[in-house]
């Protein structure tokens, strides 16, 4: 508790940035309620979905870390215009019932402002249309489906950088490290609505790209190994391997591929497997991986807000090895953005005003944790720009190849444009020669 | 072919671990007729106790074994005194409830006192793979298959050679006219969940060295109960078998048919053998009289 105080302290004392100001109302007392949202004089609710105990516990509990110690600095301030905000913690289990149950319960059971969650991308797709009827704002979920932007949903308000995004910097981003203008390709993915999705999409560039698109295989969440995955992957021998999934599936994928010898292989994963525990699980084959992220990790260089971050993080008594997961990032400054939203709608505070409040944020400075997040009124995708990183063995961590910007030429923008007529192959080149 | 080969090498390899806890579900089950559902769990805490003595507290892997073993055996001896014993007698669901409530409680007790970041764990067995006729075969795969044959020649010896294992044998098959000729019916049942948990944590342990270590671990447990059941209930090499039977079935699965129909093949499989033999394949017809 001391260090909590001293933090806030230092903290109130610094002010100054937007984080500061979102609890800088915390003295003057709410008179408004609606109770029926969440919403009471001396505090809010706000529910959070995720796997507490199933496949993905693991990365999706340390979002909920970030969301927790950045929340938890918030009301030792005072809180937002003079409400504490209370989390509603629900354990989806990684299963879709499960998690419909947990949010018709924070819909209307208990009813809550806000949700933050919805990670699983299958419960993503089920739920986006209650969504919509329900009118719940929906601030910070670990995976964007295209389900929930297209058609146009305006209470999804997206914090974690698309799969489109993704693959768009993927395909580019090898094409110009491997030289190979037509490659030949396969996508390894978790068997997940997300992974399907995954693959459609890096189908869709290799094509674009005049390459071949030698297919998509999946495995299980929980598999021990992936050699069957691995040996069709060596028979096919692929100028490159997008991979899709967390740590559960990266660890296996990489020690299997390196058995069957794809070793010199290049390989793109998806956000959630910038993860050290990914890269050094083979570094024969590591050293040809690279993650495509929109969050920046706590021990990652020139990354101005992961000072305050490691300090709310500590505070609340996380450990490096969960602030140092870009998944931390991705909560913690979902926290952000729904505590500054919170800020903006004032003391009127409804699901309706929250959602009005944040659909005008706009360049919301993260400290370098994410791209600026910015709204608009047709716009729900809050982090629109990602980047490649790749694992430097002797540092222990994985680093950032560019800037954001230097991306931003890739991206498509597909789950809104239904279309990669616009997308370029060659658009990552000029990162290189820089 | 050499396809096929492969599949069936990665399949023995996976196969063995299978077989290995399903050897343990069936020790305990000959000797108590508990049908343990906690066995997955009691696996999952064997990989996550190497990767304790190994990465948190730095110790030699062999003295990591050492004491992983000896902790196995603990809680099989605890697990039989506070749970099995008390329920010796009940009726059957009461006893798999209580083994349910068991598995709960080891998975509660694991997500609070490790959290549930996977643990990577740096296997102490070399990354060398040997080409053999175009078949890729890992020295951590070999290593697995070694231990597993051995394992199982050191239980066969115990049960036809000990006077203890002759003892589990004699109340397995008939426990009024075991404890008639003087068996301790008590040291019989401690030793079988001892024996069981110690099989299920050599299990984890192997498991650990394929790379991570989750609370999901306790699932591939699962695994072992078609391997049981193909196998037989209350044989012992029949677990074995079982275990490779599913293991390299679900990677045959999975190379020709694709990822996401392998579990299907393996339980199309269960269901074959139980149509042609219900007592499995080196199960023993249970005559009774009605």
């Amino acid at each position: 508790l001391g260090v909590v105080a001293i933090v806030g302290l230092l903290a109130a004392a610094c002010g100054g940035d937007d984080d500061d100001d979102a609890s800088s109302g915390g003295e003057e007392a709410a008179t408004f309620e609606q109770p029926d949202q969440g919403v009471f004089t001396d505090r809010v609710d706000i529910g959070v979905i995720y796997d507490q105990t199933g496949a993905t516990a693991s990365t999706q509990t340390v979002f909920f870390a970030g969301i927790e110690s950045y929340i938890n600095r918030v009301n030792e301030e005072g809180g937002v215009n003079g409400r504490q905000i209370n989390l509603l913690q629900e354990d989806e289990k990684y299963d879709v019932p499960t998690a419909l149950a947990a949010y018709n319960k924070l819909v209307n059971q208990t009813p809550t402002l806000a949700i933050m969650g919805l990670n699983n991308s299958s419960f993503q797709g089920a739920v986006i249309e209650d969504v919509a009827s329900d009118e719940i704002p929906i601030v910070g979920a670990e995976s964007t489906t295209k389900a929930a932007l297209n058609p146009f949903n305006p209470w999804f308000f997206a914090l974690q950088c698309t799969y489109t995004d993704q693959a768009d910097v993927a395909v580019a981003y090898l094409i110009n490290k491997t030289g190979i203008e037509n490659p030949s390709a396969v996508a390894l993915y978790g068997d997940v609505a997300s992974g399907q999705e995954w693959s459609g999409l890096i189908e869709e560039r290799i094509d674009a790209a005049g390459g071949e698109f030698l297919g998509g295989i999946s495995i299980t969440y929980g598999s021990t190994e992936a050699d069957a995955q691995a040996q069709e992957i060596a028979n096919l021998d692929p100028d490159m391997i997008f991979l899709h999934g967390g740590v559960s599936i990266g660890v296996p994928a990489l020690t299997s591929l390196e058995k069957f010898g794809v070793t010199d292989t290049p390989i793109a994963g998806i956000f959630a497997l910038e993860s050290a525990t990914v890269a050094e699980a083979s570094e024969a084959v590591g050293a040809n991986f690279s993650a495509i992220n929109c969050y920046s990790a706590g021990n990652q260089p020139d990354v101005p807000g992961a000072e305050q971050m490691i300090a709310d993080a500590e505070a609340n008594g996380v450990e490096p090895e969960v602030y140092n997961a870009t998944d931390f990032a991705n909560g913690y400054v979902s926290a952000m953005v729904l505590v500054e939203g919170i800020r903006l709608a004032g003391n009127e505070l409804t699901r309706e005003s929250l959602a009005a409040a944040l659909e005008t944020i706009e360049d919301f400075d993260t400290g370098g944790l994410s791209p600026n997040v910015t709204f608009g009124p047709d716009d729900r995708i809050g982090v629109a720009s990602v980047r490649p990183y790749e694992f430097d063995y002797a540092e222990g961590i994985f680093v950032p190849v560019g800037n954001y910007e230097d991306y931003e030429d890739c991206i498509t923008n597909e789950y809104l444009t239904e279309s990669i007529d616009d997308w370029d192959p060659t658009c990552a080149n000029e990162v290189a020669s820089s | 072919m050499t396809e096929f080969l492969q599949l069936v090498i990665s399949g023995l390899a996976v196969g063995c671990i299978y077989g290995l806890v399903a050897l343990g579900f069936v020790l305990v089950y000959k000797a108590t007729e508990l049908f343990n559902f906690a066995h997955g769990d009691l696996m999952m805490v064997g990989a996550f106790l190497i990767v304790t003595t190994v990465v948190t507290m730095g110790l030699p892997m062999w003295l990591s074994a050492v004491l992983v073993i000896a902790a196995a055996a603990l809680m099989g001896i605890v697990i039989q005194f506070v749970l099995v014993r008390p329920m010796l007698g009940q009726p059957l669901l009461a006893v798999v409830m209580v083994t349910i409530g068991l598995s709960l409680i080891i998975r509660a007790a694991m997500l609070i006192a490790y959290g549930p970041i996977e643990r990577s764990f740096p296997s102490p067995i070399p990354r060398r793979t040997y080409i053999w006729g175009g078949v890729r075969v890992s020295l951590s795969d070999l290593i697995i298959i070694g231990l597993t044959v051995l394992c199982l020649l050191l239980f066969a010896l115990f049960f036809k050679r000990s006077r203890l294992g002759l003892e589990m044998r004699a109340t397995a098959e008939h426990f009024e006219a075991s404890v008639l000729s003087g068996i301790n019916a008590n040291k019989v049942f401690t030793i079988a969940l001892a024996l069981g948990t110690i099989l299920a944590a050599l299990g984890g342990m192997f498991l650990a060295n394929l790379g991570v270590v989750n609370l999901g671990l306790g699932e591939i447990g699962l695994l072992a109960f078609p391997a049981i059941v193909i196998g037989g209930l209350q044989s012992i090499h029949g677990a074995v078998i079982g275990g490779l039977i599913v293991g390299v079935v679900e990677k045959l699965g999975a190379g020709y048919l694709g990822n996401d129909v392998k579990y299907v093949v393996v339980y199309a499989v269960l269901l074959l053998v139980l149509l042609v033999r219900p007592y499995g394949l080196f199960g023993e017809r249970e005559i009774v009289r009605v």
